[in-house]
Order: C-alpha cells, then structure tokens, then sequence
C-alpha cells in the first residue's frame, strides 16, 4: 500500500467535507464548554459537547465534541444572546445554535457558530424555574403552595410590622444596588431614620445562592429584632441572575421568619426568590421606596388618628360646656322665678286677707254689733233693753236697743 | 365624685325647684348644694380644657 502525505488526506478531507456541508446551515443543539472569549479581538472560541441523559449512576458521558469558533462578523451574537436571556454566554449552558461546518487542513474541523436561538434558551430557563417550582411546592407543602395559581408562602404570610425601620441589608458591597438603596433610604423626604445593617456579600454569579442564604442564617442567628430583610442586586448586568432560581434560596426565603423585601433589579421574569418572598420589587430604588411608602402610610394613619382625636376631644369638651353653662343659667332663673313666685303668693294672699277685714265695712258705713263680746248678726238674738256695742270706723259707741 | 354625677345632681336638682317640689324652707339648702355641683363642674371643666391645651400644644404640627 502505497501512503499518501497528510496534507493530501486532509484536502481529500476538506473536500468531502465542503461537499457535504459547504455553504450550508445548521441547526445544532449542544451544550458549551471551555469557553475562550477575545471581547477586545471580537472572536470566541468554545467547545460543544453532546453529553447523554443522566445515567444511574448520576454521570453524564460525553457522546460528542466539537470545537467551535465565533468570529467577528458575528460577534455580536453574544451581547443579544444575553440581553434577550438575561443568561451568561457561559460553560454548561444548552443552546440551539445555526452553525456552519468547515474544515482546514491547518487548523482542523470547527463549527462556526452564527446565530443562537434565544427562545430555546428562555423555554429551557422556564422549564427548568417551572420544574423547581414545583418541587418546593411539592416538598414543602407547609411552607410553599399554590392558591388560584398563585404561589403563596409562609414568607408571604408574616405580619407585615406597622413601621419597618430596623433593616437587615443583603448586597453586595459597593454594587450599584447597595449605593441606590441607601441613598433612596437616607435621602428620603419625609426625615425617616432607618437602621441598617449590613450583611454583604456577591448577589450574583456562581455560588451566590450560597452566599446569600449564609447571610441570612447569620441573620436569623443575631436573634436582633430587624423588622424586614431586604435582597438588593441591580445596576449592573442582567446576567447571572440563577442563583435566584435555585430551590435552595426559593426554600430558605419561604421560610424565613422575618419578612423579606426584594429588589433584586430583574426586568425579564419573576425569579423564584420574588415569588417565594414576603414583598417583591423591580429595583433597589424601588425596594426603599416601598419601605418608605409603607412607613409614610402608618405617619399617615396617625395623623389621621390624631385629627379624630383632637375634633373628638374638641367636640365633647363643647358639648360639655354647652351642658354646664345652660344648666347654671337655668338654675339662675329657676331659683329666681321660684323666689319671685313665693313673693306673688304672698302679696296676693296679703290683698284678700286685707279684702276681708270688717274695717273696711265699717268705713262705709256700717256698724257691727256685739254683746259681750260676741258679734250679733241676727235681729232674734236682741230684746228690747239690751245693752250693746256698736263698732264704727273711728270707734265704738254703747247702745241700749229700744223697745 | 364623677363630673357626670355632679352635672347629673346638678340638672336634677335645677329640675326638682323649677317643678316646685321644693319647700321654701329647704330652698337655700338646694341653692347652697346646686352652686356647689356648678363650681365643681365648671372647676372640672376647665382642668380638662386646660389638658386639652396641653396636650394640642405637644401633638406634632402636620
């Protein structure tokens, strides 16, 4: 057998593969690995594995490999993959990918990716977020379950208290989203004072779940009596936003005991954490807004309360008053009526007992007659010789009645 | 005693001279007894307003 020199094998090669595949498009489903990414040069280069279903020993075998590039035509595939996933152009990741097959006799077979398919990615995130969903929800059937498709949660359920000033702050330190809550909070209109500690720490990217549930076991261990916890994450880069959508933080924040407030700045969907919380929101600004809001409405209850009070008191105190100075008025003419009525009576009483007395016959004329001291009114008690007293009005005579 | 039972000893009392159920020879009792019930009442009634005041002065301005 006579051997043929490599570079003639290898264009034998590129030509059956040209044949096949030149100026050809294909739809590839694969996963990354060993990503190579030149943002300055404007290429990439990965690996795409084809990895088979879990097996029962809990490994997933490589069933195939290969090298792929992107090069800077289009390069920019990156940028919209991820603001349309809101998921890092990362290793492990599912894509469904159009590549092109070609082969050089220097540099070997490679596929060079030219678009990938964003829609596949966000139905496998749904997927996946759906399938850990469930398994909170079925694991966890105290903590976590589902009322008219609602997700409600033993998170969701705590007293909200009436004034939420006592904070415990998960951030990451210096991060946009730590800065605009702060200042949100501290800056706020009404001259609120809020108390905040600090538990920071990385909100986002591998292992972050981890971080942040830490935190928040060191939060429950300080047994300090914060009214709320609040997750802030925002600012920066939509991407690496699954450590929100693990079952390990969707638990930890279902059943924490203290309220959660989260604002961890994700414009696309609701991850997990925002379902499982007691109070989600889109932004760190907003999440102090709320909590601003919240202690804006109590001050306004207050007032209000206040307002009931003063009229109230007000009201009571005037009717009182009314009450008082109109019986004393009434006791004053009462007693002055009653007086001048015990006068009347008096003076009426005094005329008859005037009316009646016989000096005012006598005055006319008249003369009363009496024997021994007794008044005679009748003519029959008389006989002729009689000896009697006749009183006038200026006097008494004696008279001797004739025969 | 209560204001209330002052103000209600008060009424009863103006109530039972104005209805002339009151001998003439009991009236300075009852006049005596209702001027008491008057002042006590007002003498309440203006440590009250006067808490009031107070307390109107300490509430925070809106």
């Amino acid at each position: 057998m006579t051997p043929i020199s490599l570079a003639d094998l290898a264009y034998t090669l590129e030509s059956v593969i040209d044949t096949a595949f030149g100026g050809k498009a294909v739809w590839v489903v694969a996963e990354t690995s060993d990503i190579k990414n030149y943002p300055d040069r404007q290429y990439c280069f990965l690996t795409l594995v084809e990895r088979e279903a879990d097996n029962a020993s809990g490994k997933r075998e490589t069933v195939a490999k290969l090298e792929a590039a992107i090069w800077r035509k289009n390069y920019r595939i990156i940028r919209e993959f991820e603001t349309a996933t809101g998921q890092a152009f990362a290793r492990n990741i599912q894509l469904l990918l159009q590549v092109s097959v070609a082969y050089n006799p220097v540099y070997g077979l490679r596929l060079e990716i030219l678009r990938i398919d964003p829609s596949y990615t966000l139905g496998n995130l749904e997927k996946e977020r759906q399938g850990v969903l469930d398994q909170l929800a079925e694991n966890y059937p105290d903590l976590i379950w589902v009322e008219d498709g609602q997700y409600i949660t033993a998170n969701q359920l705590l007293p909200r208290p009436a004034v939420m000033q006592r904070l415990a702050l998960i951030a990451a330190p210096g991060s946009d989203g730590w800065r605009d809550f702060r200042h949100e909070l501290t800056n706020n209109g009404f001259g609120y004072q809020f108390e905040i500690d600090e538990y920071l720490t990385q909100v986002q990217g591998q292992g972050a779940e981890r971080a942040i549930v830490g935190q928040l076991t060191r939060i429950q261990a300080s047994e300090h009596p914060y009214d709320a916890v609040v997750i802030v994450r925002g600012g920066g880069s939509q991407l690496d936003f699954g450590s929100f959508d693990t079952e390990i933080m969707g638990l930890t924040v279902a059943a924490f005991p203290l309220p959660i407030l989260a604002g961890i700045g994700h414009e696309r969907n609701v991850s997990i954490t925002d379902l499982m919380c007691h109070q989600s929101v889109k932004t760190p600004t907003k999440a102090a807004a709320f909590l601003i809001d919240h202690n804006r409405q109590f001050e306004t209850n207050c007032l209000r309360l206040q307002d009931r009070l003063v009229s109230a008191a007000r009201n009571t105190l005037l009717e009182a008053r009314e009450d008082v100075d109109r019986e004393t008025d009434r006791f004053r003419f009462i007693t002055q009526t009653y007086l001048r009525d015990r006068h009347t009576e008096l003076a009426e009483l005094s005329v008859t007992v005037r009316h009646l007395d016989p000096i005012n016959v006598l005055q006319r004329g008249y003369a009363l007659l009496s024997r021994n001291g007794r008044v005679m009114t009748r003519a029959s008690q008389l006989l002729p010789g009689d000896d009697v007293l006749a009183q006038l009005a200026d006097g008494t005579v004696s008279l001797t009645v004739g025969g | 005693m209560t204001y209330q039972d002052a103000y209600d000893q008060l009424v009863a009392t103006v109530d039972e001279i104005e209805n002339d159920q009151v001998p003439l020879d009991e009236l300075p009792a009852k006049i005596r007894l209702a001027t008491e019930l008057i002042a006590f009442c007002q003498e309440r009634l203006r440590a009250v307003e006067a808490d009031y005041q107070t307390a109107l002065e300490r509430m925070p301005k809106r």
